[in-house]
C-alpha cells in the first residue's frame, strides 16, 4: 500500500516522462547488468554507475531514485528488473518507465531489490548530480533539501558547481549557505573555513549555530600526566569541580547547580580503566557485599556485626579482611584524591586546527550575544502580553472597585461567563471570525445584565460594608462556578480563534510573536482608549467621577448615585465579559477560568492604585513584566516565579500602601 | 447590671463545657472500641475533624468578628500546622519501617544508608532521596511540635508586622492575606519545595509508636484531644474577650482611629491577635490532619480560607458559639450533601442532584444570610426570640 | 510664660493644593484658645498634623517647653521635651494630647461606662491590659467625670443610643479620663441645642483651669462666649489674631469669613 503511494508520487514528480527510443536501449542495459543490480555490492556498483551515465538524464535519475529508495523488484525466473503495482494477492510487474505492463505475478515470484547502505551512498552521490542540475527547479529544490539532511564530503564539488550554475536567485542563496556548511564541515583548507566562519558573524540562524557547535565537538574525558602539546585542547577538566560548556570549554558550577562533568570517584575509575593506577576503587556497595560474604558467626574480621553501623568501623573490619587476604585492598578517599590530583584531565576538539576552533568560538560568542539580545526582546514581549492579559482581567475590577469601593469576588466568574458565551456562540456559528464578532458584543451584554442584576439584588444592600460585600460576592462566585460546572461539565471547552489569528510573526529563529498575543495587546489598547474616552469624555464618565469623589455633593447636584452605581457595575462586568473571550482564546474555557485570574487581578488593581485607569495599567505592567522576569531567572519553575512575585507585591504594598498611582489627601480617605 | 451580664456569660461557658463533655462521652459510649459500635470509626474521625474546624472557626471569629481583620489566610496556618506535625509522623513512621526492613539485612545500617532509605521512601515520588534541610527536626516530636507553634507564629508575625505597620486595612488587608495564602500554596505545589509537591504528606493516620492500638482507639483519642482543646480555646477566648483587652479589641474593630488617639498602639494589639489566632489555627491543623490522614497543598488554597470566613459568617460572627455552630453546621452539611447521602429531588424534567447543586445552594444561601442577617444563624434566632418576647 | 505646644512654619500640600502654608502657632499651659475659619481653611489638617495623622512637608511641631539651667553658660536654656513629628498618633496621645473629632466619635456599641474605662489613663501595652481591673479610686474618678459631663444617669446605656450632644460630652469625658495636658476640640457645638451649647461653654472653661485647650469652630457666636484669644485661619495661614472684638473688626476677616 505504501509502495503504491510512493509510485504514484513518483509519477507526479516526473511529470514529463522520458522518450521511448532511449528506453529500449536502457532495458537492454538493465538485462545485461541485472545480476549486479540485484546483488549489488560496493565493488560492483561502481562500473554500473559509470556506464549508466551514458543514458538519458531523466531515465537514469528516475532509475537511481527507485533503486536507492528500495522500490525496485525483480522477477525470480527471468531476473528482469521491474517495478510493481501491489494488488490484493498478486503483483503487477511493470517496466521501469511504469507504463509497459509485463504481467501479473504472485508474491512469491517477485522479490525486492535491497541495496546495502554502502551501495545506496554511491547511488546517491551520482543521483545528486542528476537532480541538482535538473532543468526542473522543483527537482533541484528537492535535492538540495535532501542534501541538507545528509551532506557528505563528496558533495562539496557538486555543490560548488551547482552554485555556479544555479539560475534561481532564491535557490542560489540556499545552495550558498549549504555550501558554506559543507566547507566548514569537510573542507581541507583552513583558510576557506576561517573565511566562512568569519562571515557567519551576526547571523543568528539556528542551523549556523548548529554548524559551529558541531565544529566544536570535543572528545570524551582524556587523562594524562601532562597536557599533550600537539593537540587542539578544548578544556582542562578538574574532577568534581568543572562543568562542560556547550562550546566545548569548561566552566565552573553556578547558581543553577549544573552537574560536574566528572566526579572524583569516576575520575579515579577512569584512571583505573586506562591502567594509570593499579588498585581498583572499592565502592561502598562492594565493601558491604564483601563484608557480608565474610560473615563468620556474629563477627566479620573480628568485629561484631552489630558494631558495623557506621562507615569507619566497616572500613576497619574490611581492612582486617584485607590483612587476611580475603579482600582486595581498600582505597581511602584521601588516596583517591591524591591519585586523581597527580593526573591532568582534559578533552580535545575533534577539529585539529586551533585556529579554526578559536574562530568558531569567537563567532559563536558574537552570535550568542545577539541571541541574548533577542531573548531580552522576547522577554519584553512576553511581559507585555502577560501585562495585557492582566490589564484585561483587572480593568473591569478597577472600575467597580475604584468607583464603588466594592470588592467583587465574582468578577472572575464574569470573565468565565464571557468565555462560555464565546464557546456557545461558536456552537451555532461555525465561521470563527463571524462568531467572534457576534460573541464580543453578546458577552458584553450578558455580563452587563448579570452585573446589573447582582448590583440590584445584592450589592446595593451592602454599601458601606465592604467586607460583607467581599464575602457575599464570594458566595455568588462559588454558586456561579458550580452552575457552570453543572451545565458545561468539568472538561475544558475550546474557544477556537479564527485562522487568521493562528501562526506567528517571525522575526528570527529565536524571536517570533504569535498573532494572538498581538491581538490581545491591541485589544487591551482599545480597552484603554475606550475607557479613557468613556471616563473623560462622556456624561456617564463625568457623573461617575463625581460620585467617586463626592457622593453627597453629586447627589445634591441631581446625579442619581444609585443609577450611576448600577451602570458602573454593569459596565465593569461587561468589560469582564469581553476580557473573558480574549482570555478564552488562548487558554481553555473551564469553570475555574475566572478564579485563576482573580487574585492576580486584585493584585493588579491594588498595586496600581485604586480608582485610576492609568494605575491599573501601571499595576498590570509591573506584575506582568515582573512575573516574566522572575520566570526568566528560573525558567523551569513557573510556580516559584508566581510565589516570589506575590511576596514582592506584599512587600511593595508596605512601601506604597495606596499603589503606584496614588490619590493623595482627603479624597483618598475612605 | 454589669454583674448580671457577667453571670450570664459565665453560665454560657459552663453550659458549653458541659455540652461538649456530654457529647464526647455520648460518642465514646457508642463508638467501636468503648461501646456498642453504633458510631463507626470513620464517623468518629469526621466528628473529630469537625471539632478541629470549630477551633479554627473560633480563631477566625476572634480575628474577624472581634478584631475586624478579615483574614483570608488563616486556613494556610491550619495547613502549616498539619504539615509540621505531618513531617514528624511521616518521617518517624518511615524510619520504623526502614529499620524493620533492615533486620533482614546482614549488616546493620549506617546513618547514611538509613537516611538515604528514608529519603528514598519519602521523596521517591518527587524524584529524590536527599532529605531536605527543612526536615532536620523531623525525627524529634518535641521539636516538631515547637515548629507547629513557631512556623505559623513567625510567619504571621512578619506578615502582620509589615501589613499593620503600613496601615493596610479593610479589603486591602483581606486581599493581601489572600495573596499570602496563594503564594504559600503555590510554593508547596512545587516538587522542590521539600514537602513532596502536590503529593503532600500521607499516611498521617498511622501514629508511630502507638499503631498497635488500632485506628478505632486512636480516633477516639484524637476526638477527645480535639474536644479538650476546643473547650480550652473557648474558655481562653471567652475570658480574653471579657477582659479590658477584649474591650479594646472590639473597639479597634469599631473605630480604629479613636483607639489610636486614646494612646493605644493599635498595631501591637492587632498583631497580638493575628499571631495568637494563627498559632491556635496551626494547633487545630496539627490535630486535624492526623485524623484526615493526608495533607496536600490544595488544602491551603485561598478558597479554603474564604470558606472559613463563610462558616463564621453563617454561624454568626462576634459570638464565639456562633462560630462553632457555623463551622459544625456547614461542614457537616457539606459532607452530607456532597457525600451523596442527601436524597435527590426529582422535579419532573429535572432532578436536583445535591452532589452538584449543594455548592449553588450554599453560595446563594450565604448571600441571603449576609444581606438579611448580619449576625448569621445566631442573629436570626435571636431576632425571632426577641420578637416573641 | 511656659509654652506647651509650638508649631513653627509648617506647610503641607495635597496634590499641589496647599492646605497649610507656613503656619506658626503656639499655646501656653492652662490657656484656652480658639481657631476659627471658613470651610477649607485648613483647621482639620492643622489638627491632623499636631496629632500625627498627617506629616507636614516642612516645619516643626514641638511639645512641652522647659527651662534648664546650664552650668557652663550660667544661664537658662529653653529645651523642648518632644518633637511630635517623630511620633505616631498613639505616642502623641500618650504624651498628653487628646483630640475630639468633628463628628462625635465614641464606641457606639459599648456602654458609656465602658467608653470611659477604655480611655482611663493606665498602662496601654496589651500584656498589661490583659489583667487590668478597676480599683476604687479609678471608679470614683469615672463617677466624678460622669458628673462633670452630665451623664451620671446614663452610665450603663449603650453609647449609640445617646443624643448627639450627649455623645459630644461623652467624647470630652473620654478625653478627661485620659488626663491630657492639651485638648484639641473640633467643632464641639455642632448640632447642639442652645441649652447644650451653654453647658459646653461652661465645661470648656472649667477644663482650661488645669489644661490647655484649643477649640476649633466656625461658629462666631460660640467663640464669642468662650471669651478667649482667637486665631483666624484662611487658606492655610493666619489672617488675624487677638480678642474676638479685635478679630471681628478686621476688614479682611469680614471679607473672607463672612463672605461680604
Amino acid at each position: 500500500m505504501k509502495i503504491k503511494f510512493y509510485i504514484i508520487f513518483l509519477y507526479v514528480f516526473f511529470i514529463n516522462l522520458p522518450a521511448v527510443a532511449h528506453h529500449d536501449e536502457f532495458n537492454i542495459f538493465l538485462i545485461e547488468n541485472s545480476e549486479n543490480i540485484i546483488k549489488s555490492s560496493a565493488k560492483t556498483v561502481d562500473s554500473i554507475l559509470r556506464d549508466i551515465q551514458s543514458f538519458d538524464d531523466e531515465i537514469v535519475s528516475r532509475f537511481l531514485e527507485l533503486w536507492k529508495s528500495k522500490s525496485l523488484y525483480y522477477i525470480k525466473d527471468t531476473k528482469q528488473v521491474v517495478i510493481v503495482n501491489e494488488n490484493e494477492e498478486s503483483l503487477d510487474a511493470l517496466e521501469i518507465d511504469g507504463l509497459t505492463r509485463i504481467g501479473n505475478y504472485s508474491k512469491k515470484e517477485i522479490k525486492k531489490i535491497k541495496p546495502n547502505s554502502g551501495v545506496r551512498a554511491k547511488i546517491d552521490s551520482i543521483l545528486v548530480k542528476y537532480q541538482i542540475f535538473n532543468s526542473d527547479i522543483n527537482v533541484r529544490q528537492k535535492s538540495i533539501e535532501s542534501l541538507k539532511r545528509n551532506i557528505r564530503p563528496e558533495h562539496l564539488e557538486v555543490l560548488q558547481d551547482a552554485y555556479i550554475n544555479e539560475s534561481d536567485a532564491e535557490l542560489k542563496t540556499v545552495i550558498d549557505r549549504l555550501l558554506k556548511f559543507a566547507i566548514v564541515k569537510y573542507s581541507d583548507s583552513n583558510d576557506k573555513k576561517l573565511e566562512i566562519i568569519e562571515s557567519f558573524k551576526g547571523d543568528t540562524a539556528i542551523e549556523i549555530r548548529a554548524s559551529l557547535n558541531q565544529l566544536l565537538n570535543s572528545s570524551e574525558v582524556k587523562v594524562g600526566i601532562s597536557l599533550p602539546n600537539n593537540k587542539n585542547i578544548a578544556r582542562v577538566i578538574v574532577p568534581g569541580f568543572t562543568i562542560k560548556n556547550s562550546n566545548g570549554t569548561s566552566g565552573t558550577t553556578n547558581f543553577f547547580n549544573e552537574d560536574v562533568e566528572i566526579s572524583i570517584n569516576d575520575a579515579y575509575d577512569k584512571l583505573y580503566a586506562d591502567n594509570l593506577v593499579y588498585k581498583k576503587r572499592i565502592t561502598q556497595e562492594e565493601l558491604k557485599k564483601i563484608l557480608e560474604q565474610n560473615i563468620s558467626g556474629d563477627t566479620i574480621g573480628g568485629y561484631s556485626i552489630s558494631s558495623l553501623d557506621n562507615e569507619q568501623s566497616r572500613i576497619a573490619a574490611y581492612n582486617k579482611l584485607v590483612e587476611n587476604n580475603l579482600a582486595p585492598p581498600f582505597i581511602s578517599e584521601n588516596k583517591i584524591n591524591e591519585e586523581v590530583n597527580k593526573f591532568i584531565f582534559y578533552s580535545i576538539y575533534n577539529e585539529t586546527s586551533s585556529e579554526v576552533t578559536n574562530a568558531a568560538l569567537n563567532t559563536l560568542a558574537s552570535i550568542n550575544f545577539r541571541v541574548q539580545i533577542y531573548k531580552y526582546i522576547d522577554l519584553l514581549i512576553d511581559g507585555l502580553s502577560l501585562a495585557s492579559i492582566y490589564f484585561l482581567g483587572a480593568i473591569g475590577l478597577a472600575i467597580t472597585f475604584g468607583v464603588m469601593r466594592v470588592i467583587n469576588m465574582a468578577h472572575g466568574e464574569f470573565i468565565m461567563m464571557g468565555a462560555y458565551t464565546g464557546y456557545v456562540v461558536q456552537q451555532f456559528i461555525s465561521n470563527h471570525t463571524l462568531s467572534l464578532l457576534v460573541a464580543l458584543p453578546l458577552a458584553f451584554i450578558i455580563t452587563f445584565i448579570a452585573g446589573v442584576i447582582m448590583e440590584r439584588l445584592v450589592i446595593r444592600h451592602l454599601y458601606r460594608k465592604p467586607l460583607d460585600t467581599l464575602l457575599a460576592t464570594f458566595g455568588i462566585s462559588i454558586a456561579l462556578q458550580q452552575i457552570a460546572k453543572n451545565i458545561f461539565g468539568t472538561q475544558a471547552r475550546p474557544l477556537t480563534s479564527p485562522s487568521w489569528l493562528d501562526g506567528s510573526l517571525s522575526l528570527s529563529d529565536d524571536l517570533s510573536i504569535s498573532y494572538i498575543r498581538i491581538a490581545i495587546f491591541i485589544l487591551s489598547l482599545i480597552f484603554l482608549g475606550l475607557l479613557l474616552f468613556v471616563m473623560n469624555r462622556t456624561r456617564l464618565g463625568l457623573e461617575t467621577r463625581a460620585v467617586t469623589q463626592n457622593p453627597v455633593m453629586a447627589s445634591n447636584m441631581g446625579i442619581n448615585p444609585e443609577r450611576i452605581n448600577m451602570l458602573t457595575f454593569g459596565f465593569g462586568s461587561g468589560i469582564a465579559g469581553i476580557a473573558g473571550i480574549a482570555i478564552g482564546l488562548f487558554s481553555k474555557v473551564t469553570s475555574e477560568l475566572g478564579s485563576e485570574y482573580i487574585v492576580q487581578s486584585f493584585m493588579t488593581v491594588v498595586v496600581g492604585g485604586v480608582g485610576n485607569i492609568w494605575g491599573t495599567l501601571a499595576g498590570a505592567s509591573l506584575i506582568g513584566f515582573l512575573q516574566k522576569f522572575i520566570e526568566w531567572f528560573n525558567p523551569s519553575n513557573t510556580l516559584a516565579a508566581q510565589t516570589y512575585m506575590i511576596i514582592f507585591i506584599i512587600l511593595f504594598i508596605q512601601f506604597r500602601p495606596k499603589g503606584i498611582v496614588a490619590l493623595k489627601g482627603r479624597a483618598a480617605d475612605d | 447590671m454589669t454583674n448580671s451580664i457577667n453571670d450570664l456569660l459565665a453560665r454560657h461557658t459552663l453550659i458549653f463545657t458541659i455540652v461538649v463533655i456530654i457529647f464526647s462521652l455520648f460518642i465514646t459510649f457508642f463508638s467501636e472500641p468503648y461501646g456498642n459500635g453504633l458510631i463507626s470509626t470513620s464517623f468518629v474521625k469526621t466528628l473529630g475533624k469537625t471539632v478541629c474546624l470549630c477551633i479554627i472557626a473560633l480563631a477566625m471569629d476572634v480575628v474577624w468578628g472581634y478584631c475586624g481583620i478579615l483574614s483570608l489566610g488563616h486556613f494556610a496556618f491550619f495547613g502549616l500546622g498539619g504539615y509540621m506535625i505531618g513531617m514528624w509522623l511521616m518521617y518517624e513512621r518511615t524510619a520504623i519501617i526502614v529499620q524493620e526492613a533492615a533486620t533482614n539485612e546482614l549488616l546493620p545500617l549506617t546513618e547514611t544508608e538509613l537516611s538515604n532509605a528514608i529519603g528514598n521512601q519519602i521523596f521517591g515520588v518527587v524524584g529524590g532521596y536527599d532529605i531536605p534541610s527543612i526536615w532536620m527536626f523531623a525525627d524529634s516530636l518535641g521539636l516538631q511540635l515547637i515548629l507547629v507553634i513557631a512556623v505559623p507564629g513567625i510567619l504571621a508575625f512578619i506578615f502582620g508586622w509589615l501589613a499593620f505597620r503600613s496601615r493596610v486595612t479593610g479589603v486591602y488587608l483581606s486581599i493581601l492575606t489572600q495573596a499570602l495564602t496563594l503564594a504559600l500554596s503555590l510554593y508547596l505545589f512545587q516538587n522542590d519545595s521539600g514537602l513532596r509537591g502536590n503529593n503532600g504528606l500521607s499516611g498521617l493516620q498511622n501514629i508511630p509508636g502507638i499503631e498497635y492500638l488500632g485506628q478505632e482507639v486512636i480516633s477516639i483519642g484524637f476526638f477527645w484531644a480535639s474536644c479538650v482543646f476546643l473547650i480550652s480555646i473557648f474558655l481562653l477566648f471567652h475570658s480574653l474577650m471579657k477582659s479590658k483587652f477584649g474591650l479594646i479589641i472590639t473597639s479597634i474593630r469599631d473605630n480604629e482611629t479613636r483607639v489610636r488617639f486614646l494612646g493605644y498602639n493599635v498595631e501591637i494589639y492587632k498583631l497580638f491577635i493575628f499571631v495568637l489566632t494563627a498559632i491556635i489555627s496551626s494547633i487545630a491543623g496539627a490535630l486535624y490532619y492526623p485524623q484526615a490522614g493526608i495533607i496536600n497543598p490544595a488544602e491551603l488554597a485561598p478558597i479554603a480560607s474564604i470558606y472559613l470566613a463563610v462558616w463564621v459568617a453563617i454561624g454568626g460572627r462576634g459570638k464565639l458559639y456562633g462560630a462553632i455552630i457555623g463551622a459544625a453546621f456547614v461542614s457537616l452539611f457539606s459532607s452530607w450533601f456532597t457525600g451523596g447521602q442527601a436524597p435527590d429531588i426529582p422535579l419532573g424534567i429535572f432532578t436536583i442532584e445535591w452532589v452538584n447543586w449543594w455548592t449553588v445552594l450554599l453560595g446563594f444561601g450565604f448571600v441571603i444570610i449576609t444581606i438579611f442577617s448580619e449576625n448569621g444563624i445566631i442573629g436570626f434566632l435571636r431576632n425571632i426570640f426577641v420578637k416573641e418576647k | 510664660m511656659n509654652t506647651l505646644l509650638k508649631v513653627e512654619k509648617i506647610s503641607v500640600s495635597f496634590d499641589g493644593f496647599k492646605a497649610i502654608n507656613s503656619l506658626s502657632y503656639s499655646i501656653g499651659k492652662n490657656e484656652l484658645k480658639a481657631i476659627i475659619g471658613p470651610n477649607g481653611a485648613g483647621k482639620t489638617t492643622f489638627m491632623d498634623i499636631i496629632t500625627g495623622q498627617t506629616k507636614p512637608d516642612e516645619g516643626k511641631v514641638l511639645f512641652g517647653e522647659r527651662s534648664v539651667w546650664l552650668e557652663s553658660d550660667q544661664k537658662y536654656q529653653v529645651v523642648w521635651d518632644e518633637n511630635l513629628l517623630m511620633k505616631s498618633e498613639s505616642q502623641i496621645a500618650l504624651l498628653g494630647i487628646g483630640r475630639k473629632f468633628q463628628r462625635p466619635t465614641v464606641f457606639e456599641l459599648k456602654t458609656v461606662f465602658e467608653n470611659l474605662f477604655i480611655s482611663m489613663k493606665k498602662n496601654r501595652s496589651p500584656f498589661s491590659v490583659l489583667f487590668q481591673k478597676l480599683n476604687r479610686d479609678e471608679k470614683n474618678l469615672i463617677e466624678k467625670i460622669l458628673g462633670e459631663i452630665s451623664l451620671k444617669n446614663e452610665q450603663d446605656r449603650i453609647a449609640g443610643e445617646l443624643s448627639h450632644g450627649q455623645k459630644q460630652w461623652l467624647e470630652i469625658g473620654m478625653l478627661l479620663t485620659q488626663e491630657p495636658k492639651l485638648l484639641l476640640i473640633d467643632e464641639p457645638a455642632a448640632g447642639m441645642t442652645s441649652n447644650e451649647r451653654r453647658q459646653t461653654v461652661e465645661i470648656l472653661k472649667k477644663l482650661s483651669a488645669d489644661k490647655s485647650v484649643i477649640v476649633v469652630e466656625h461658629d462666631m457666636e460660640f467663640v464669642k462666649d468662650l471669651e478667649c484669644e482667637v486665631t483666624v485661619l484662611h487658606e492655610g495661614s493666619i489672617l488675624s489674631e487677638g480678642s474676638i472684638e479685635h478679630v471681628s473688626s478686621n476688614n479682611e476677616v469680614i471679607e473672607v469669613y463672612l463672605g461680604r
